[in-house]
């Protein structure tokens, strides 16, 4: 009998706990909705390095910028401000004129003017990310299609755009 | 000790039980119901403060689109904070390495949170800081593709605002579940009294009727209420103290059956022995001048007529103390005067040391004292030796009368029953030393004299010395019972 | 020598009494029934009734205060039990005295020859010490003609009432206890029953005070006994 009203006490005392430590608003681990908020930008993206990596930078413009548009500024580098924030580029200039084409099977090709295969990993991801960016901005491709970068010396094998 | 074992009988005790049985009820069930929705009201009142909070941030995001220049300045920065931020909570931006705020909020911001958020999706997490609640919404600013995808800008957006709001909606909620808590115990124990009652009363009224009975009063019965234990239990109870009644009442009557019989017959003996006494005197006066056993015969008869006559004449008084029926004739008396009346009639006043100082007047029956003194006495020089005494004394309460002799005193074996009717100690004892009731008689004598509380008595021991004493206590004052004058 | 009549209505204690009383020397006429008794009476007078109180038909209370409403003829009553009711009753009806049965021969003659002590002639030889007429109040006492008289009226008292109130008034004040009572009227040698002296207290109060319940004349000193007064 002390054994089942000690049972009833610890019960009884349990649910008291509960109710006393239970009050108010407790902190609580992060919880995840939607994905995040997404809205259309304007003007001409490019992806320029900021220690060593690769950071999307908008240039004002009308309209939407064509690949080769895109790819004609990058080529052009960081301007005044974007330098004096850090921004770099690997791509050389000597790369242009670049023209770009989409194939049958909706596969992005970037033709250069210099060697497409002295161009470093960072040079390579910049050109494919603003490459396929303007590409997809523009209803030509998919996002996210692979790259073909093809140079006097030659071709690099297709890539997509690291960033997700 | 004992007070514990009070305590431990009141706690133990089926009121107690029950009440609180009762109340442990009432309070798992209020506390199992007011807890549950207390966490229920508290979850949806956090839920929509939390979606509330994440739509209207959603709303208020969509219109910073379009972005048209990244990265951004700090300026830009800082107004956009400033747009966003309002008089619910503030709005940190953030840039890469770049930050700007409503408020001194960032330190809130948690790593897993940023983590979350780096990954893509709107995150919310509640945080405390400084004993206030706080709720703080992330979400990255991403650039959306023409084919429903999209990619990072690298903004970060994240509301912080205050939840105090609906920590005092919630705390108002749990007042309100301790208050009821509060009054559903009350009610439940108020609940559990009358239950208690209610279960209890059949329980209360069995034990009384029980110790009624018990006291002797067989007529005691239940009223049987419902069909329930309880019911079945007085039922049984009824049942058995009809039977003690009837037995009891049996035995009674066989007994009362057997007393009549015997009054009866003394009664019925009575009249030859009126005309045998009457002439016994005749044959006295006769046995004189009968030759020889003629005489001897004539002064047997008469001899034994009147032993017969005291033995019936003992029996009829029994008879009279068993019915019930004996009655005192009160007097004041002087009790040293009355002893020695009682043994001067009866010749005995030379053999008898007395001690009987004067001035004692008691409140008696003077004919059963004689009685008493006279079968006292009597029983002294028959059984044991002189000189025989008689020593009276008195305090405010209580008169006393010891009848001692020097004899060998009285059998251990015999004492218990010396006062038992018809007794006869000494088997060799001869019909002419008594009817062998006097002492049965002078007991029941002793006994009739009563006032209140105090009851005369009659106790037969040994002295130290050796002989044996017969002490007679009566009240100083014996009730009235009957001499109204 | 004295006229006994003794109503008792069985065979053989009737005998044995008559035989006994008889040979003590009185001229016994005993009947069995009060009726009988009453009858007896009439056609010849006695000195003191020896009366049963069980008897069939006219019971013995009854034959008692009819001999009582006749004159002041003593009575002895025979009762079976000596203390119940019947003796206080009987008491009441009238009697002057009782014994109990069975009953020995000499015990009768004795209560019969001290209840005729009190009667008229005896009792001028044994109380008349002091002569002439005694003023108490209403109450004229003359002790030499045993004539009682309250206001001038003569008042009729039976020879035991006579015989207490004599004994109390003669020492105005005085308290005398019941057995004092009872041995000097009753000439009850010992422990005699004070029911006696009560009942009689009573029916003289009854004859000679104006309010019985609150008696002036035979006043009751509780725990002691009676006294005549003080006035």
């Amino acid at each position: 009998m002390i054994g089942r009203r000690t049972g009833q006490t610890l019960l009884a005392g349990g649910l008291l706990l509960t109710l006393a430590t239970g009050c108010g608003v407790r902190p609580s681990i992060v919880i995840t909705g939607r994905p995040a908020v997404s809205g259309p930008s304007q003007g001409i993206g490019l992806y320029l390095l900021r220690q060593g990596e690769l950071v999307l930078v908008l240039r004002p413009a009308k309209a939407q910028g064509t690949p080769d548009t895109a790819l004609a500024l990058l080529a052009a580098g960081p301007d005044q401000t974007e330098r004096g924030r850090g921004l770099t580029s690997e791509v050389p200039a000597g790369i242009a004129p670049v023209t770009s084409e989409v194939d049958q099977a909706g596969d992005l090709t970037v033709r250069t003017a210099s060697a497409a295969r002295a161009l470093s990993e960072n040079a390579v991801n910049q050109i494919v990310c603003t490459a396929a960016d303007a590409a997809a901005q523009a209803g030509l491709v998919v996002s996210f299609a692979p790259v073909t970068i093809v140079g006097p010396d030659g071709t690099r094998p297709p890539q997509p755009c690291p960033i997700k | 000790m004992t007070l514990w074992r009070w305590v431990g009988a009141r706690v133990s005790g089926l009121r107690v039980r029950l009440v609180l049985a009762f109340a442990l009820l009432g309070v798992i069930t209020t506390v199992a119901v007011a807890s549950g929705s207390y966490f229920q009201a508290r979850n949806v009142i956090l839920q929509q403060a939390q979606d509330a909070a994440v739509m209207s941030l959603t709303d208020q995001l969509t219109k910073v689109y379009p972005i048209t220049q990244l990265p951004p300045t700090q300026g830009e920065l800082d107004l956009l904070a400033q747009r966003l931020s309002d008089r619910e909570g503030s709005v940190v931006v953030i840039y890469r390495d770049l930050w700007a705020q409503g408020s001194d909020s960032l330190d809130l911001l948690t790593p897993e949170l940023r983590q979350d958020v780096g990954d893509g999706r709107i995150a919310w997490q509640r945080v405390s800081s400084e004993g206030e609640p706080w709720l703080l919404i992330g979400t990255q600013l991403r650039f959306a593709r023409a084919d429903g995808s999209s990619r990072p800008s690298g903004l970060e957006v994240y509301s912080v605002r205050s939840l105090v709001a609906e920590q005092q909606s919630i705390d108002r909620l749990a007042t309100l579940a301790w208050l009821t808590g509060g009054l559903s115990l009350v009610l439940a124990v108020l609940l559990a009294l009358l239950a208690a009652r209610g279960v209890l009363r059949p329980v209360r009224d069995l034990g009384r009727a029980a110790r009624r009975l018990g006291e002797g009063d067989l007529s005691t019965r239940l009223t049987v209420r419902g069909v329930d234990e309880l019911a079945d239990v007085a039922r049984t109870f009824n049942d058995t103290a009809r039977t003690l009644e009837r037995q009891v009442g049996e035995l009674r009557r066989l007994e009362s059956d057997a007393r009549r019989f015997v009054a009866d017959v003394s009664h019925e003996l009575r009249t030859p022995l009126a005309a045998m006494t009457a002439v016994t005197d005749v044959l006295d006066e006769e046995a004189e001048h009968l030759p020889g056993d003629a005489g001897r015969a004539a002064r047997l008869v008469s001899q034994e007529t009147q032993n017969l006559t005291q033995l019936v004449n003992d029996l009829i008084e029994i008879s009279r103390f068993d019915s019930g029926t004996a009655r005192l004739a009160l007097d004041d008396v002087d009790v040293a005067a009355a002893v020695t009346a009682a043994l001067r009639i009866r010749g005995w006043l030379d053999r008898v040391r007395t001690e009987l100082p004067p001035g004692v007047v008691v409140r008696l029956d003077p004919r059963r004292l004689d009685v008493i003194v006279a079968n006292l006495v009597g029983n002294a020089f028959r059984h044991g030796a002189e000189p025989v005494s008689v020593r009276l004394s008195a305090d405010p309460d209580w008169v006393t009368i010891e009848v001692a002799d020097q004899g060998p005193g009285l059998d251990p074996e015999v004492l218990p029953h010396v006062f038992d009717r018809l007794y006869k100690a000494d088997t060799a004892r001869t019909r002419s030393e008594g009817s062998g009731l006097g002492l049965a008689i002078s007991w029941e004598n002793a006994r009739l004299h009563r006032d209140g509380e105090r009851r005369g008595s009659l106790v037969a021991g040994n002295r130290p010395g050796g002989g044996a004493v017969f002490t007679l206590r009566l009240p100083r004052d014996t009730a009235d019972a009957g001499d109204a004058r | 020598m004295s006229q006994v009549l003794l109503i008792e209505d069985h065979q053989t204690v009737r005998d044995g009494l008559q035989l006994a009383l008889t040979r003590q020397g009185h001229t016994v006429h005993a009947v069995g029934t009060g009726e009988q008794g009453l009858e007896q009476l009439r056609a010849t007078p006695a000195d003191v009734v020896v009366l049963d109180l069980m008897l069939p038909g006219m019971d013995g209370f009854e034959v008692c205060r009819r001999i009582r409403q006749l004159g002041d003829l003593p009575i002895i009553m025979l009762t079976a039990r000596n203390d119940d009711m019947d003796v206080v009753a009987g008491l009441e009806a009238g009697a002057d005295d009782y014994v109990v049965k069975p009953v020995q021969a000499r015990v009768l003659e004795a209560r019969i020859r001290a209840v005729l002590r009190r009667t008229g002639g005896e009792t001028r030889r044994t109380g008349g010490e002091r002569v002439g007429l005694e003023q108490h109040g209403a109450l004229t006492i003359d002790r030499a003609a045993l004539v009682v008289s309250k206001d001038g009226m003569p008042v009729s008292l039976a020879p035991t009432e006579l015989r207490l109130l004599l004994e109390l008034s003669h020492t105005p004040g005085q308290v005398l206890s019941r057995q004092q009572l009872l041995e000097a009227v009753w000439e009850h040698g010992y422990l005699g029953d004070s029911r006696l002296v009560d009942a009689c207290v009573q029916r003289v109060r009854a004859k000679i005070e104006v309010d019985s319940s609150t008696p002036v004349f035979i006043q009751t000193v509780r725990g002691f006994g009676y006294r005549f007064g003080p006035l």
